[in-house]
């Protein structure tokens, strides 16, 4: 007599392949575990301000190698001209621009020069506000130099003369001066010194870098302590007062230096983080990458902005009736397999006096 | 000694499936005295013999033989303005032919008018057999005097046109213990039935009998003609191929796999049933409030007890699992429709995850991975099988919003978050079970390229498509536990 064997055989040897399966299937999530969340905060925390900013006045993409990763764009402050800008990255020394960046009407790209700077010329440790460009359709770019000794001006791909400052020199600053230009300054300090020596300089696009002048409000004492190279160093259009901020000692220390009250330094112990811009209404700004903190001129906190460290303020510009501040984003988006990366840059521009509406 | 070998079943739970081993009439009774004086379970020292009669299961195989009257004369089937007499009158067949249909054709052809008029004046019934009532219909008939007696729980007829033989090996092989043979001849006027009721098994005789009839019309034939064969069959019992099967379980669980139709456990908890012996059952339960069951025995044996465990449907439950295998997340489930439909309350968090990207990727070394994030959200899952397998399919989807822990405020890039699954539950325990799932997850009115940004390092294994529509990214998996409350 026949009987049937095991009829459920079959159901049997699948589910043992599907609990095989599952035992692989969890063993192979548990090993991999190289997954990353598609969720950046920064990139969250400079969304929450654009919001705020609107539109963009820009917006364009560009394709570029690996070398220009991480970089952040940084525009003409001639409004008619934004389209005209360097991609900045950050290197060991300081920041670096490799090539100048145009707007490709044709393609609503950015599109790259074909010349390129080289590290041979001289550009890095810091790199300064771009000048206004008066009515030049150029960028023009100053930036300190590596030796730290002087300061370098672009004019588009042209590298022109460099400024000789002084050998002890251990920061640099700039403050927008008037609608036309740019005032920087540089701190020398010498070991041997006990004071430090501040010069300041007027920047104008379509000029030749102008003799540096020692400040006439240019202290004779100094503060307490030496400052590391890489400080901040500044002279408020609006107030007048001198304000020097960086690490002394491995420790982030701002001065203010009020020249009616006589030669004394205020440290100005509500300031926090290193000073790295003062705006032409006189408050004073700190980007710590993944904020911008606002102070206002005595060094009291005001608000907080987020950026992420994507979002940038990177300079003031006068459109005739008021002082506007100008941010860039720039985001990168790797090519999958190729190596390059896409940058997807926005501008963004909001009258200055408003500022606070970005507040966190 | 009875075997039941269990070749499926839970085998992951102490509730599972028991099967039992009883050993003998007198062996139960012993145990049922000890029992009852240590004041155990009635339930369990109930004889399950005396619980409910022992129903089997009976194929039947009818054939029809050439009549014994003389060539020629004309059969004309049944007269529907026939008397009430019972007589079969007109019927009659030319010999000739023999087989299965013989009984139902006329030389000349007049007879078939008359009997396809009486089987029109008696309803559909299949040819008409020449004995006034339609083949079909005599078929009907006997499966109706079958199952009219009280041992008989289901009535199969054997394969057409099969001799005795492989009636016999079907009725044994199908789990049918008993196998009718019946004949059916005209001789003159009447109408006589010849059966045997056999052991498929042996193929034993257990009882024969003739019937004779003179007639009959339809209705005698569905009522009353075969009545000395149901009697025989309330006489019979089918030992050898037959094994007892007691079916232990909660009053009112309907169990399906023993017979065509489900049968009910009975208030008593305990229903005994006949079935063929050794053969293999796919059974599967059902009780109001308890898990479904299901499983696969194979009976060797005369007496056995099928214990259906009374595992208690649990619609709550909670559950941990791990996005990607990285970051845990909770979820909190209440179940409807005997736990087909789960829907969940989750949180899923990036607060901390393992992350153990590969160095040469340019990651960096990591070992866990921290972000402010946070995400509410709710669920809705349908299983594609009963609560109590122990592998369960199922399909989900979720949707969650994404909450910024930093910012304190919904994530501004993509505040949405949509998961489309399919999952595996594995059962490890009577509450306890391990599910893994895969699917894709999507972020409704997210900014794509920030989105793909933010994962600019790399997603690990994961694809990604965005646009201005959103961000989609796959594949995704989720694997935890669940534990039933």
């Amino acid at each position: 007599m026949k009987f049937l064997g095991r009829p459920e055989g079959g159901r049997l040897k699948g589910e043992r392949l599907a609990k095989g399966a599952m035992l692989a299937a969890a063993l192979g999530a548990l090993l991999t575990s190289c997954w990353q969340p598609p969720f950046d905060p920064a990139l969250s925390a400079s969304e929450a301000t654009v919001e705020k900013l609107g539109d963009p006045v820009l917006e364009a993409k560009v394709r570029t190698g690996s070398e220009d990763s991480g970089s952040y764009y940084l525009p003409s402050r001639d409004p008619d001209y934004r389209h005209f800008g360097y991609l900045v990255h950050k290197e060991d020394s300081g920041f670096a621009a490799h090539s100048l960046y145009y707007y490709d009407a044709t393609n609503y790209i950015l599109d790259s020069s074909t010349a390129y700077l080289s590290e041979g010329d001289g550009i890095g440790k810091l790199v300064m506000t771009p000048l206004f460009p008066a009515l030049s359709t150029t960028l023009t770019l100053f930036f300190a130099l590596d030796s730290g000794t002087g300061v370098g001006k672009l004019d588009g791909l042209s590298f022109g003369a460099n400024y000789w400052l002084n050998a002890d020199t251990v920061g640099f600053g700039s403050a927008p001066l008037d609608g036309t230009y740019d005032r920087l300054f540089s701190c020398s300090w010498a070991p041997a010194d006990t004071t430090p020596t501040i010069y300041s300089l007027d920047l104008a696009g379509t000029e030749s870098l102008a003799s540096p002048t020692v400040s006439t409000d240019t202290p004779t004492d100094a503060p307490a302590q030496h400052f590391d190279d890489g400080c901040f160093v500044a002279i408020s259009p609006a107030t007048g007062y001198l304000y020097l901020s960086g690490k002394v000692a491995g420790i982030d220390r701002s001065y203010r230096w009020v020249a009616p009250s006589g030669n004394v330094w205020e440290l100005l112990s509500g300031v926090t983080e290193r000073l790295t811009g003062v705006l032409a209404d006189g408050r004073l700004l700190a980007d710590t990458g993944d904020e911008l903190i606002v102070y206002d001129a005595d060094g009291a906190f005001v608000f907080s902005i987020a950026t992420g460290g994507v979002l940038r303020f990177v300079h003031e510009r006068y459109d005739g009736a008021q002082w506007i501040s100008v941010f860039t984003r720039t985001i990168e988006v790797p090519i999958p397999n190729e190596g390059d990366v896409y940058q997807h840059i926005e501008v963004y521009e909001i009258p200055s006096p408003e500022l606070a509406s970005l507040a966190r | 000694m009875a075997h039941v070998r269990q070749l499926h079943g839970d085998p992951f739970t102490p509730e599972g499936l028991v099967v039992r081993a009883v050993r003998s009439a007198r062996g139960r009774a012993i145990a049922g005295f000890f029992a009852a004086l240590l004041g155990l379970s009635a339930a369990a020292t109930v004889p399950a013999e005396e619980a409910t009669p022992k129903p089997f299961r009976v194929m039947t195989l009818l054939r029809f033989e050439p009549a014994t009257a003389p060539t020629g004369e004309a059969g004309v089937g049944l007269d529907s303005s026939m008397g009430g007499d019972g007589v079969h009158r007109g019927a009659a067949a030319d010999g000739t032919e023999g087989g299965l249909l013989s009984l139902g054709a006329t030389a000349d052809g007049t007879g078939g008018e008359a009997t396809a008029s009486g089987a029109a004046a008696l309803g559909p019934g299949g040819p008409e057999t020449g004995l006034g009532v339609s083949e079909g219909d005599w078929r009907v008939s006997l499966d109706l005097a079958a199952g009219r007696s009280v041992k008989v729980l289901e009535v199969k007829e054997a394969p057409a046109g099969v001799d005795d033989e492989s009636a016999l090996e079907s009725a044994a092989r199908e789990g049918y213990p008993i196998l009718i043979l019946a004949t059916l001849r005209r001789d003159g006027a009447a109408t006589v039935a010849e059966y045997r009721i056999l052991d498929a098994a042996t193929g034993r005789e257990l009882r024969s009998g003739s019937v004779s009839s003179d007639g009959p019309r339809l209705d005698e034939a569905m009522r009353i003609f075969w009545i000395p064969l149901t009697a025989d069959l309330d006489g019979v019992s089918p030992s050898g191929i037959s094994a007892t099967l007691t079916v232990r379980g909660e009053p009112g669980t309907t169990i399906t796999g023993f017979s065509v139709a489900p049968l009910e456990i009975p208030d008593s908890g305990v229903l005994v049933i006949d079935v063929a012996s050794p053969r293999t059952y796919a059974w599967r339960s059902r009780a109001p409030g308890l898990e479904d069951r299901a499983g696969t025995l194979t009976v060797l044996e005369n007496a056995s007890i099928l214990e259906l465990p009374s595992v208690p449907l649990r619609p709550w439950a909670l559950g941990i699992g791990f996005a990607m295998g990285q970051f845990p997340g909770l979820e909190a489930t209440r179940s409807f429709f005997r736990n087909r439909l789960a829907l969940s309350l989750v949180l899923d968090q990036y607060l901390f995850g393992v992350f153990l990207p590969d160095p040469r990727d340019g990651q960096g070394e990591y070992l866990y991975l921290s972000l402010p994030m946070i995400m509410g959200g709710a669920s809705g899952s349908y299983y594609f099988n009963g609560a109590g397998a122990a592998l369960r399919p199922y399909g989900r989807l979720a949707g969650a919003f994404r909450f910024d822990t930093e910012l304190l405020r919904g994530d501004p890039v993509a505040p949405f978050r949509v998961e489309a699954n399919v999952g595996l539950q594995w059962r490890l325990g009577s509450r306890t079970s391990a599910f893994i799932e895969a699917g894709c997850s999507f972020y409704p009115w997210a900014d794509g390229i920030l989105m793909e940004a933010s994962r600019s390092s790399g997603g690990g294994a994961a694809a990604t498509v965005y646009g201005a529509w959103g961000f989609l990214e796959y594949p995704q998996f989720r694997l935890g536990l669940r534990f039933g409350l």
